[in-house]
């Protein structure tokens, strides 16, 4: 069975190249473009990883991943933004992401990503 | 034979001359009847001498014919023998004979022995001219005895005389008084009883003579010879004769005198040598000998020896006038000889003492008149001086004062002014007291300006000196008060004027020069001061453009202002001072004055003003980017995460490593190896870099740019300025990118740092990448300037107490203005696109001044470039 990534961005670009270079990788991919239509999808469907964008239409990327790691704690979460802004925030921190768990976009080289995702998920 | 005959004819030739040169000497001869040591005879030699000794081309040869003692015929054969040998011998020019024996043996002898020469005769008794009858060349003086005064003298002093006994001999001399005798007596007969005594011996004289009645006189005349044929010498023939006679014995002739005669009118034979050589020195001194007179008045003279004076007790005041005393009472100086003399040298020294005092005092007065006379000169000056002048001794007690003082001080008291303290009398210099000891202790003179004194309720201003008199043993000063009131007065004005005027100069906050038309510098205010760091006092008299080096291109233009009267300005007058640009408004007022041509010039600091301009314009544009950029960052970022995500998976999408694409391949029936070198040979995979490579550098931009809008996530830290700038110059040298290009370790770094600089406040990553920004810039800069040989960084580091001032210099191109003006603008770069993002200098400056409160400018000179960032010890935006 090959690890379930769920990606949550509103920019379309976005979910669908990070999902079909993900594919590649091996992942099994699900993209959502709003934090609820996330939420509604985490409960459909049992997910390894979450992709989130902090800037979103509706509920922010933070409030959701408070809510998402409150729910299922075998979920890893990746943030995946325009700015850096939301590591000053404690509840991120105490959640256990690490700074090496923050993307800023846009990323140089997405392999640096993928090897994360390999790092938090073990092996495929 | 002929050798002989020349010599003599040339010694005879010479002769006459040598006799012509030689003094011509006259010769003349004395001839005395007598011998040597006969009284009557020296006399006669010893005046002879006497007048001869002064005419020194007169020799005179003496010779004695001793015929007192031989009188034989033989013997006077003899000396016509003897003289005809003498005279033939020598010649003779003159000779004189006293006595009548020598007088007629030149006489008999005229001829044979004396022919021509010319004679003077002496001591010829009652000479006769028929004597010399048929003779020529004769003349003397005549000998006789005057017996017509004698007695005269006689009966003068002894008025009760009754008996006269004259006494004489038989001598040829004898019987030629005893005729005279007879003559004279016959006048007198009436008046006495006179007795001739001639023939007489010395026996029955002495008797004769020791028994005569008081009022009876001797009249002595000669007696050689008594009545027995015994020869007297003449002093003893007296002698006897005055020893036995107990009356008063009167003598004819002077050699008579001092042995026994009261006196007499003498007949002298010193004063016959006398009157008969001055005839001889007439004579051989060219006179002719008929021209010179026969002296019959044979000279004479009053004589007395004192000792019979007293004897007979004759009174000295019934003396003729003009009476010679011999033998006064000198046996008080003989007794005490030693004592007379030395009384007499003690008594004339005293005389040269008093003379030289007399002198001295003559002197004295002399000097003491001029004294006063300068005295009294001096006291005119001082008292005609319009200034009170007053001395005191060391107890301040007036000694001395001019009119002026006396008409003041009198004015003031009523006191005695000499010996009054003058603090007393002058209570305004009692403060002063101690530089009046001061003065009189040390001799220094002192100079009191400016005392306010009131005389006749009228305030004045005094200046008072003081000085010390000048004289040993004297402790005087001298105070002298001057009225300066009027020159106080003037001296206030100007100074007000003054003030005023430099009040306005210096009021005004541009530097503010006024200089005459060849540029020397007038007034020079506080803000020329401030500027230049020169001194009015040191300024004024000297050239503006000496004292202003960066007004010297502009000397002709300011010039040409004061001499067209016609304003100027220089704007933006640039200059480099202490690795800072300054920037001036230089204003050339010409003066209007009629006084003074020359101008104001007025200069003022832009530096600030022109700076600030260029601030507010890159301010506005920093705050306009900066809002923008945080809000764009995120935009912009979404869309490039798109491009190079996307480009990313193209890459990966056609690669046969992944098994989606090996399936995916195999399901369009495609060869994975074959669609990657189709994609190669159209340069789609470069293209994919290319889009990468796009994105990355966009990706850039906006990493920089959202550095305007964000705060910080640092914290902020004590830092030491000097540490972060070593350590940022350390990584520079360092750096892989700055090597790649060229070598930072060939830059020379002079550092000069203030010491104990303070810490500072502030975000240590970010002025360390201002550093670096700025470090990188310059070093670049003068690795692409190919002028620049030797590059160097001076890092200079200020305290300015608040602030810290770091200027980063480099001596790479100069930058132009145009660019300077936009260096710190985004987006702006010099550097070929693609080398830069035109964002690290205007980073920076967001970094120096939004976040640590400080400034960063930029100053280029001739030199090089400067970057300066002053930042606040305390001024970090939180």
């Amino acid at each position: 069975m090959s690890k379930k990534i769920l990606i949550l961005d509103d920019e379309i670009i976005i979910r669908s190249s990070l999902n079909a270079f993900l594919e590649t990788y091996g992942y099994e991919t699900v993209e959502a473009e709003t934090a609820e239509n996330a939420e509604k999808l985490l409960n459909e469907n049992e997910f390894d990883l979450a992709i989130v964008d902090m800037r979103l239409p509706g509920e922010s990327g933070e409030e959701f991943i408070k809510k998402a790691a409150g729910k299922y704690n075998k979920l890893k979460f990746i943030i995946y933004t325009g700015s850096e802004e939301f590591l000053k925030s404690s509840t991120i921190k105490s959640i256990g992401i690490t700074s090496l768990d923050v993307f800023s976009k846009p990323v140089k080289n997405m392999s640096d990503m993928v090897n994360r995702i390999i790092f938090l998920l073990g092996d495929k | 034979m002929k050798k002989k005959l020349l010599i003599i004819i040339l010694f005879l030739l010479f002769t006459p001359s040598l006799l012509l040169c030689a003094p011509k000497e006259k010769n003349i001869m004395l001839i005395n009847s007598y011998h040597q040591g006969y009284r009557w005879t020296d006399d006669i030699t010893k005046g002879v001498t006497d007048v001869l000794e002064n005419s020194k081309e007169i020799s005179l040869s003496i010779e004695y014919l001793d015929t007192k003692k031989n009188t034989s015929n033989s013997y006077f054969a003899s000396l016509e023998k003897f003289y005809q040998i003498k005279m033939k011998q020598h010649k003779y020019d003159l000779v004189i004979c006293s006595d009548n024996n020598a007088f007629n043996f030149v006489l008999d002898n005229r001829y044979s022995i004396f022919r021509n020469i010319p004679i003077v005769f002496c001591g010829v008794n009652y000479f006769d001219k028929n004597e010399i009858k048929g003779y020529k060349n004769i003349t003397g003086v005549n000998e006789d005895v005057d017996i017509n005064r004698n007695f005269k003298l006689i009966f003068r002093l002894h008025p009760k005389t009754k008996k006269i006994i004259c006494i004489t001999d038989t001598t040829v001399t004898g019987k030629r008084v005893k005729k005279q005798l007879i003559k004279v007596i016959d006048n007198y007969k009436a008046d006495a009883e006179f007795e001739i005594v001639d023939d007489i011996s010395m026996e029955n004289l002495k008797l004769k003579l020791s028994s005569q009645s008081p009022n009876t006189i001797v009249y002595y005349t000669v007696f050689f010879k008594d009545s027995k044929g015994t020869f007297y010498e003449y002093d003893d023939s007296i002698r006897l004769i005055s020893e036995y006679s107990n009356v008063p014995v009167y003598g004819s002739w002077d050699f008579s005198l001092g042995f026994g005669i009261v006196g007499g009118y003498l007949t002298s034979g010193y004063h016959q040598g006398i009157v008969a050589a001055r005839q001889a020195v007439a004579i051989v001194n060219g006179t002719s000998p008929a021209n010179v007179q026969i002296e019959y008045n044979s000279p004479k003279k009053y004589m007395f020896d004192y000792r019979f004076l007293a004897k007979h007790k004759i009174d000295q005041r019934k003396l003729p006038m003009n009476s010679v005393i011999v033998n006064l009472p000198n046996s008080f100086y003989k007794r005490n000889k030693i004592f007379v003399w030395n009384i007499s040298i003690s008594f004339t020294i005293l005389i040269l003492i008093i003379v030289s005092l007399v002198v001295n005092i003559i002197k004295r007065n002399k000097a003491e008149k001029s004294l006063r006379k300068i005295r009294q000169y001096l006291f005119d000056i001082i008292n005609s001086m319009p200034s009170p002048l007053v001395s005191v001794d060391e107890n301040h007690r007036i000694k001395n004062l001019n009119n002026k003082a006396r008409e003041i001080l009198s004015n003031r008291t009523s006191k005695v002014l000499i010996g009054s303290k003058i603090e007393e009398l002058v209570p305004e210099i009692a403060e002063d007291s101690e530089l009046i000891d001061g003065v009189l202790r040390t001799g220094k003179n002192i100079l009191i300006e400016n005392k306010e004194m009131s005389f006749n309720s009228t305030n004045y201003r005094v200046m008072i000196s003081v000085y010390k008199l000048n004289f040993p043993y004297v402790t005087e000063a001298v105070i002298r008060f001057d009225d300066v009131s009027e020159h106080y007065k003037q001296k206030k004005h100007i100074e007000r004027l003054q003030n005023i005027l430099h009040g306005i100069t210096d009021s005004v906050e541009a530097v503010l020069i006024t200089v005459d038309s060849n540029l020397g510098v007038v007034i020079w205010n506080y803000a020329a001061e401030l500027n230049t760091g020169i001194k009015e006092e040191d300024a004024v008299g000297r050239n503006l453009v000496v004292m202003i080096p960066k007004l010297k291109p502009h000397a002709e233009k300011i010039l040409k202002a004061v001499n067209e009267i016609e304003i100027s300005k220089i704007n933006k007058l640039q200059s480099f001072e202490n690795n800072v640009i300054k920037v001036e408004d230089v204003e050339i007022y010409p003066l209007k004055s009629k006084e003074l041509k020359g101008a104001v010039i007025r200069i003022e600091d832009v530096t600030e003003k022109v700076k600030l301009d260029e601030l507010i314009v890159q301010s506005e544009k920093m705050l306009s980017l900066g809002g923008m950029a945080a809000g764009m960052a995120h935009e912009i970022n979404n869309p490039l995460a798109g491009i190079m995500q996307s480009a990313q998976f193209l890459k990966i999408a056609v690669s046969p490593e992944f098994e989606k694409n090996r399936l995916a391949a195999e399901e369009c029936d495609v060869d994975l190896e074959a669609i990657m070198q189709y994609m190669q040979k159209r340069k789609m995979i470069e293209m994919i870099d290319y889009i990468q490579q796009s994105g990355e550098r966009a990706a850039g931009i906006v990493k920089n740019m959202l550095n305007f809008s964000r705060k910080s996530s640092q914290q902020t830290s004590n830092i030491n300025i000097s540490d972060l700038i070593d350590d940022t110059v350390l990584i520079a040298q360092s750096d892989y990118d700055l090597k790649e290009k060229y070598d930072f370790k060939k830059i020379s770094i002079e550092k000069n740092y203030d010491k104990n600089l303070p810490i500072i406040s502030g975000y240590k990553s970010e002025l360390q990448q201002v550093f670096f920004n700025i470090l990188r810039n310059g070093a670049q800069a003068m690795y692409e300037d190919s002028e620049c040989h030797n590059p160097i960084f001076r890092i200079r580091i200020e305290n300015l107490k608040s602030k810290i001032r770091i200027s980063i210099f480099n001596n790479g191109p100069v930058i132009p203005d145009y660019i300077r003006k936009k260096i710190f603008e985004p987006f702006f770069t010099t550097k070929k696109v693609g080398s830069g993002t035109g964002l690290g200098l205007s980073v920076s400056y967001y970094i120096i001044a939004e976040n640590h409160g400080g400034e960063l400018s930029v100053d280029s000179s001739l030199d090089g470039v400067a970057f300066n960032i002053v930042l606040p010890v305390n001024g970090v935006k939180q």
